[in-house]
């Protein structure tokens, strides 16, 4: 340790200190040991595509940017320091089926446990909803669509901050339309302070989310990070596809809270294709010039709340189909469409299923 | 309205008692009295100071006493000493912290984790203390005392920011929320008492004047129990020196 004064405004008083810091009783001054267990970023060998882990994730979903089986890969991962995971990465593994991984931290107190998918499809994994994976204890529970991304994270973090009891928008229900899952998206009342949103709107995506700042909490625009590897070679998106059954909430109100009359909210759902290595975010994920198509469900198809309606969707292309770049894709869904700017209305419910791109 | 009444109860009390001096003064009386000046400087600190401080950096405050003394001598080198101080004391502080439990509230949300990053707080407080110490003078220029004293707080103010790191919320495997700068303000978290040891060195210059270098170590933690900010308890330890002038 080091102390050192600011000032010689009493050089007498420092030396008074000093000798008192020789009578404290037995300093434990040894380095303490980190008891953190987080995996920091994850990667196929075999693919060679580096991905950053938020701190929230306890699942990874690792979308293979070229055809590998996946019998047979192999990982490597950064950890926090002196973190030890196992079993080791760096063997051969079966990742045909989920694969977990326990990560210990270095004073051993500690640990996390992550389920790592690795995917390995030219089409949308998982629109059906079918599988999903839980991840927390307690009130901390939640469940997740294999292969998707939900804010409920967030609610992790503001169940952390005195709302413990706020309900996880993003949610599993049996109310399908084929199958036996579809997944519910909740607009829940959210807390009264500037840090705790007023509005928390469900949402599911094909991404990640990033790490938080106190500052991004209540501006969750910067929050997810929207792009999956479009590996459909020689394809390109045609409409996107979903059923969707919507109701919306009894009272709409804007980022204050103030009810606005006769508004009624709205669902967004929409896919976009586009060039890059880097993620869209909330801010640009409709405006970025990186965008090459997008499908936007435009409320021209009216979305009954008692029976699931087909909403089909043609790309509208921004720019010519890029030859030999990196392509990314995306499909997000909300229960309220400005949500990330808390409007809506609490109680607004998107109910989704069978989601699919259709290629030419 | 305390201070007020505390303020009233020490000028009674020298009155009455420079009345008395006066009356005694051709002989030696036991009991001496006098008024004490002094500055100095110290700080709230956690004992042991906790590994999980990596780097510290501590900026003495002014510390003033202002206090009025009572000795009573019952033999030849022994007395009790007793009086009423009002002390000052302060610090500010600027740790480099690691994994540290800490609370914050921010925007009336309260955050609750283990905090890597940076630490910075002001600390200053005005305490009444009554110190109840025994004499001991080796000698006619030297007198030693030891004893306890007893404060109670009159103002607090503790105050401070979290900066450039990130809090784990809940526990080390929780989410990762970075930190730009976060102010926070525990002032109602000081505790309305503290008691602790003091001890005194005094050396005489002549009848009037005398120097004096006094420490006091409080046992108890400079918060209230319900303060969960740190997962340590953190004590006052002033030194203070300054002058006596005995009535």
């Amino acid at each position: 340790m080091l102390i050192r004064t600011k000032n010689n405004l009493s050089a007498f008083c420092a030396l008074l200190l000093a000798s008192l810091a020789a009578i404290f009783p037995s300093c434990n001054r040894e380095t303490p040991q980190n008891m953190e267990a987080d995996i920091l970023t994850f990667m196929i060998a075999e693919d060679g595509h580096l991905m950053e882990v938020a701190s929230s994730d306890n699942v990874i979903n690792y979308y293979l940017s070229q055809y590998h089986s996946l019998e047979s890969l192999t990982a490597v991962v950064t950890l926090s320091d002196n973190a030890t995971i196992s079993p080791d990465p760096a063997t051969v593994h079966d990742f045909s089926q989920p694969v977990t991984f326990t990560v210990v931290s270095q004073d051993r107190q500690w640990n996390r446990i992550y389920t790592v998918n690795v995917i390995n499809t030219s089409l949308v994994y998982n629109g059906d909803f079918e599988e999903w994976q839980g991840t927390g204890s307690g009130n901390n529970f939640y469940e997740t669509p294999v292969g998707w991304t939900s804010a409920n994270s967030g609610v992790r973090i503001i169940h952390g901050m005195g709302v413990p009891n706020l309900e996880f928008p993003t949610v599993k229900t049996d109310v399908a339309y084929s199958g036996n899952f579809a997944v519910s998206l909740n607009t829940r009342q959210g807390g009264q302070t500037s840090l705790v949103p007023r509005l928390i709107a469900g949402s599911i995506f094909l991404g990640t989310m990033s790490n938080v700042t106190l500052q991004s909490l209540a501006n969750p625009l910067l929050l997810t990070k929207f792009g999956i590897p479009y590996t459909a070679t020689g394809s390109r998106p045609d409409s996107l596809i979903g059923y969707l059954r919507y109701t919306p909430g009894p009272t709409y109100t804007d980022r204050d809270g103030n009810v606005i009359p006769d508004a009624t909210d709205s669902c967004s759902f929409y896919a976009i294709l586009f060039e890059g290595d880097e993620p869209l975010d909330g801010t640009n994920s409709s405006s970025s010039e990186r965008i090459v198509c997008i499908a936007k469900y435009n409320y021209e198809t009216p979305i009954s709340s008692t029976t699931y309606t087909r909403i089909a969707l043609p790309f509208v292309y921004r720019k010519e189909m890029p030859q030999n770049t990196t392509l990314q894709y995306s499909i997000i869904a909300s229960s309220s469409a400005k949500g990330d700017l808390f409007q809506g209305a609490a109680g607004s419910q998107l109910l989704l299923d069978k989601v699919e791109i259709k290629l030419k | 309205m305390m201070r007020k009444t505390i303020v009233l109860f020490v000028a009674t009390l020298l009155t009455a008692n420079v009345l008395r001096a006066q009356d005694a003064d051709t002989t030696v009386s036991p009991l001496q009295h006098g008024f004490a000046l002094g500055i100095g400087t110290g700080a709230s600190a956690p004992i042991p100071i906790p590994n999980r401080i990596s780097e510290m950096s501590w900026t003495p405050r002014l510390c003033v006493l202002v206090g009025y003394d009572l000795r009573y001598q019952f033999g030849p080198k022994t007395g009790l000493k007793t009086g009423l101080q009002v002390k000052h004391v302060g610090m500010s502080a600027e740790a480099k912290v690691y994994q540290m439990f800490t609370q914050a509230i921010i925007d009336e949300s309260e955050v609750s984790g283990y905090f890597t990053g940076y630490n910075e707080t002001v600390l200053h407080a005005t305490y009444i203390s009554l110190p109840v110490q025994f004499s001991f003078s080796p000698n006619n220029n030297w007198t030693f005392d030891a004893g306890l004293y007893l404060a109670r707080k009159l103002q607090g103010h503790f105050s401070g920011a979290v900066s450039s790191g990130y809090i784990r919320i809940t526990d080390p495997t929780g989410e990762k929320v970075e930190v730009g700068y976060e102010p926070f303000d525990f002032s109602e978290f000081i505790a309305p008492f503290n008691y602790g040891l003091e001890i005194t060195a005094t050396r005489s210059f002549g009848e009037r004047w005398a120097a004096w270098f006094d420490l006091s170590w409080a046992l108890n933690s400079t918060f209230k129990e319900a303060f969960r900010g740190l997962e340590y308890k953190m004590y006052n330890i002033y030194g203070l020196f300054g002058v006596d002038y005995r009535l």
